[in-house]
């Protein structure tokens, strides 16, 4: 790994928040993004398409783009793939095991009053709401008939368990870690990274039956090149992240799973990798474009609606 | 430049008045008027052009962006978006007025005892510490002031938090640590680490200018010393009192961090609407309809306070 980047010299930029947090700032300066090369996810993938930011992918430019699934690839409106993916990730329920008072087999146990100030929800922004579709769906609605999840999200803030609303995942991770909430909904890697760092005991709700109303989002993170920037460089610098070595050591670290076909996945993420039944059982893909478009309203829902039961 | 001779002039008797000294010491006058009013203008104009250009120019395209309808999915208004006053009626909810006033109250009340805590150290500090002891003093709070805000949040979030190490005592008290009261006890203790030193160091200043012999003036008159500093010294202080108020508030109800973190996102302050608004979901429209209100609420705060001050000041 470090022979082959022996002649790269990145400036990484770190940014904080979201993905789409960082977006705005690209807005404030296009046509100059002062970005080559952007990380992002399914969600942010439709806003940058829809702003018509990024370069085509092509087998041209980025040829190992040849072993990642078609599946994955996202396309603007021109028709052209925008995305270089680099990891499949879930977004799943989960808790810490030494915390809990009871082990939570259903989502109406979120209820009860022995998890009073014990959950951490994230807000609308965080995992595009894909916390409140999973209450939509087990309710009978899903991302385009929320009213379900509306419904119990109300009942779940006047139950006073949500003790931390988590704007950020570093939020998620001070709250889990410090013992101040024992039970959340977000990325598959920051779980195994808690759990191998703080020595956390965790239980992953990520296979579930389908009566407990627990549900899993699989969702790809990866690069995207942005246009009037280094282009050539950031996609020599893409498909040399996706090559096979490449992407399985970075998966492996940050235990995520890799994306190329070639790239072996780590033993430690065994709860977010599917076979084709588990994903037709457990995971629930939602439609990205719509769930882009939605989270203004979401977001003034949770004010308007929620927020003032917490 | 009133007190001199171009108040006296007029006043001459017509004939004085068109004598040819007189004329031509009215023209001097006048000259040297409008080179004061020159030098003025040249002084100040860097100032307003910074003014103009990092704060008048943005808040006007924050203004315009604010009357524009919002496309959902995309980044703030697209061009030539249509006009609308939706951003503004929306805060019309009492659920938004509710935000506003729950931010400008938790902002107020920490001011309030920023003031009452600061003024008694601060008089101390101006009047009875020693010199070693004032440089102590001012070292520790402009010390306090470079601290880390994040620092200062975590160490009251380890110490008041629901796990923190105040949390047993917090139990055996009865307290609800989980509650909406203690949590905006906390967000007030997270302002006042802002607010008391900022309001002290203001206050030195004011309780240093005042002169400590009208306070001994009027107790040699007979007034107790609680009467004497009640209608001598806190009316003389009035300027700085105001002042590390308004001071206290401007940090309280632009706060960010502390209602995020401390309020366990729960406490929801304007800054946070305004953040959200821009960053999570890139409604520049909505956030910054926000902005403009927060701004206009935020000057009638210190119209109101000015004419509080001008009631009250007896400098």
């Amino acid at each position: 790994m470090r022979r082959g980047q022996a002649d790269t010299q990145i400036n990484w930029q770190l940014h904080a928040g979201g993905a789409v947090a960082i977006l705005p700032k690209f807005k404030a300066g296009w046509p100059k993004p002062g970005i080559d090369l952007l990380t992002g996810w399914d969600l942010s993938w439709q806003t940058i398409a829809r702003e018509g930011w990024a370069e085509p992918i092509t087998r041209e430019k980025v040829p190992n783009i040849a072993d990642i699934p078609q599946k994955l690839l996202v396309k603007d409106g021109a028709g052209n793939v925008i995305n270089i993916p680099r990891t499949i990730s879930a977004l799943i329920w989960w808790y810490r095991e030494d915390l809990v008072p009871f082990e939570i087999t259903k989502l109406e146990d979120l209820l009860d009053p022995r998890f009073k100030g014990k959950i951490c929800w994230p807000v609308p922004t965080l995992s595009s709401n894909l916390q409140a579709v999973t209450l939509a769906l087990h309710k009978g609605g899903d991302e385009r008939n929320m009213e379900p999840a509306w419904d119990f999200l109300k009942q779940l803030a006047r139950s006073g368990n949500i003790g931390r609303i988590a704007n950020a995942d570093t939020d998620i991770t001070t709250s889990i870690t410090s013992g101040e909430t024992c039970i959340t909904f977000g990325g598959g890697t920051g779980v195994a990274r808690l759990k191998r760092d703080f020595k956390i005991k965790t239980k992953h709700l990520s296979k579930m039956p389908a009566q407990s109303g627990f549900k899993t989002f699989v969702f790809h993170e990866g690069w995207c090149v942005l246009k009037n920037g280094r282009t050539d460089a950031a996609y020599k610098f893409a498909n040399f992240a996706i090559s096979p070595e490449s992407n399985e050591q970075f998966n492996r670290d940050i235990s995520g799973i890799p994306t190329n076909v070639k790239a072996k996945a780590p033993e430690d993420v065994n709860y977010m990798a599917f076979n084709n039944e588990e994903m037709e059982r457990h995971v629930y893909i939602p439609d990205w474009e719509h769930l882009s478009k939605q989270v203004n309203a979401w977001n003034k829902r949770w004010e308007q609606e929620i927020q003032p039961l917490l | 430049m009133k007190s001199g001779g171009s108040q006296v002039l007029p006043h001459l008797p017509e004939a004085a008045a068109n004598a040819p000294i007189v004329k031509s010491a009215q023209k001097r006058i006048v000259g040297a008027r409008v080179r004061a009013v020159k030098s003025q203008v040249l002084l100040l104009l860097p100032a307003v052009a910074v003014f103009v250009l990092f704060l008048g120019l943005p808040m006007l395209t924050v203004l315009n962006e604010s009357f524009r309808t919002f496309e959902p999915g995309r980044i703030g208004s697209v061009e030539g978006a249509p006009l609308t006053i939706e951003n503004y009626a929306e805060l019309f909810l009492p659920v938004y007025m509710r935000y506003f006033s729950q931010t400008y109250f938790l902002a107020f009340c920490a001011s309030l005892i920023a003031v009452l805590i600061a003024f008694p150290i601060a008089y101390f500090i101006a009047r009875y510490a020693s010199s070693t002891m004032r440089k102590a003093a001012m070292t520790l709070l402009i010390g306090l002031t470079f601290l880390s805000a994040l620092v200062r949040v975590y160490a009251l979030q380890l110490a008041f938090g629901s796990v923190g190490i105040f949390a047993p005592i917090m139990s055996a008290l009865g307290v609800n640590m989980n509650g909406s009261l203690y949590i905006n006890c906390v967000i007030v203790v997270g302002l006042l680490h802002y607010s008391i030193p900022m309001s002290i160091l203001i206050l030195i200043g004011a309780v240093q200018q005042l002169n400590p012999r009208l306070t001994e003036a009027a107790q040699s008159l007979g007034a107790s010393a609680l009467s004497s500093h009640l209608t001598v010294t806190i009316p003389l202080c009035i300027r700085g009192l105001v002042s590390a108020f308004l001071v206290s508030m401007t940090l309280g109800i632009s706060a960010f961090i502390i209602p995020w973190i401390l309020g366990r996102g729960r406490v929801m302050f304007i800054s946070n609407l305004i953040y959200s608004r821009f960053s999570e979901i890139t409604n520049y429209p909505s956030g910054a309809a926000i902005s403009i209100v927060m701004m206009a609420l935020s000057l009638l705060l210190i119209f109101i306070m000015s004419r509080l001050f001008t009631l009250l000041d007896r400098t």
